[in-house]
């Protein structure tokens, strides 16, 4: 959870915007727009796609957010309506969600801000293809590992949040995220195999 | 606890999701086995190659003024739809009304597709009788409850010498 507000003072926000503050509604889209919109990224793969899902997240949270009961549930139902958004999304358009990571199309990403400090060129350009690299390996997982793994190992969340969020036991979120450190740990080594 | 279940925990602890003694029995158990030692430290490696490797981005900027835009013209079509009351609204009625006069319809239809198919099938039949040159007194159609007679029987023997029911008209 963003470090900027106390339990209390997030329910307070959601209660207001609960209310129809639009005041509130940005004070939660400010909390939560970043790793909202990071944890859409690494689930879609690519950053347009996580901009369009992440406002069509924000909207479905304003206009359903009446309807939250309970307002400290907040960051749980915030996510599962991005996961669902995703999941809606990679259903409409069928897209083949298994990349293979042999292959040599790499995606590459716009970012649109780089926090990393200054690096040369060369070590620019390597640092970008091992960003891509990542994002390949997390696209290689079946989707039911992605969201368990990118929550844990990305977002930090702790395993009793994630079932909150994916429905699911803890035997099974931590199942599921030990095979995702699997494949993921198999599809890097695979790759730096091929460049060596 | 089996090795492989002590790296099952072992990816639990690298996600700090394990209770302080859960978490040493776990590195106790890595002291003594080096497999699991190993599995350990490729995963401690692999937590921190991930998260330095996929950075967090920012959102871009104009996403909140978008989703804002979006936000009141929504809230404008809200209010126009509720001060406007639509037309469509006298039709809003009960289900089961819908339900009814669905079910009445489809019996309408049947019926009347059952009338054409008869019609359709009588009018053959005379085409036929007509093709031949046959005479039919009496309405054949006529249930035998109601003609003590059977109408086939009085059928005038046509002309033609390939007519069908030269020899077989008694058994039709």
């Amino acid at each position: 959870m963003p470090s900027e507000v106390s339990p209390e003072e997030l329910q307070d926000i959601v209660e207001r915007a609960q209310e129809g503050s639009l005041e509130a509604f940005y004070a939660l889209y400010s909390l939560y727009s970043k790793p909202v919109f990071n944890f859409i990224r690494r689930l879609i793969g690519t950053v347009e796609e996580a901009e369009d899902l992440t406002q069509e997240t924000f909207l479905k949270v304003h206009s359903e957010i009446g309807n939250l009961r309970d307002s400290s549930q907040f960051r749980y139902w915030l996510y599962r309506i991005a996961r669902n958004e995703v999941y809606q999304k990679l259903r409409r358009e069928r897209k083949k969600t298994e990349v293979s990571i042999d292959n040599d199309e790499i995606l590459y990403y716009d970012f649109l801000s780089d926090d990393s400090p200054d690096l040369d060129p060369e070590r620019k350009i390597l640092s970008r293809e091992l960003d891509g690299v990542v994002m390949s390996a997390l696209q290689s997982l079946r989707p039911k590992y992605r969201d368990v793994f990118v929550l844990a190992v990305f977002e930090g969340m702790s395993y009793e949040a994630i079932t909150r969020i994916v429905g699911r036991s803890l035997l099974s979120v931590k199942t599921d995220i030990y095979r995702a450190r699997l494949a993921v740990k198999d599809a890097l080594k695979k790759y730096l195999e091929k460049k060596s | 606890m089996s090795c492989e279940r002590i790296q099952l925990e072992i990816s639990a602890l690298l996600d700090g999701n394990l209770t302080p003694a859960e978490a040493e029995e776990v590195r106790d158990h890595c002291r003594r086995c080096s497999a699991c030692r190993e599995f350990l430290e490729e995963q401690r490696e692999l937590s921190s190659f991930l998260r330095s490797h996929d950075p967090s981005l920012q959102p871009p900027e104009h996403l909140w003024l978008q989703l804002s835009q979006r936000i009141e013209d929504r809230s404008h079509a809200g209010a126009t739809v509720e001060t406007r009351h639509p037309w469509w609204n006298f039709f809003r009625l009960p289900r089961w009304i819908y339900a009814t006069g669905v079910a009445a319809a489809l019996l309408y239809l049947s019926l009347l597709v059952f009338d054409l198919s008869t019609s359709t099938r009588q009018e053959k039949y005379l085409a036929e009788l007509d093709q031949f040159n046959i005479q039919v007194t009496g309405n054949p159609f006529l249930s035998t409850n109601e003609s003590t007679e059977n109408p086939f029987l009085e059928i005038a023997a046509p002309q033609t010498p390939n007519n069908p029911f030269q020899s077989g008209s008694s058994q039709r």
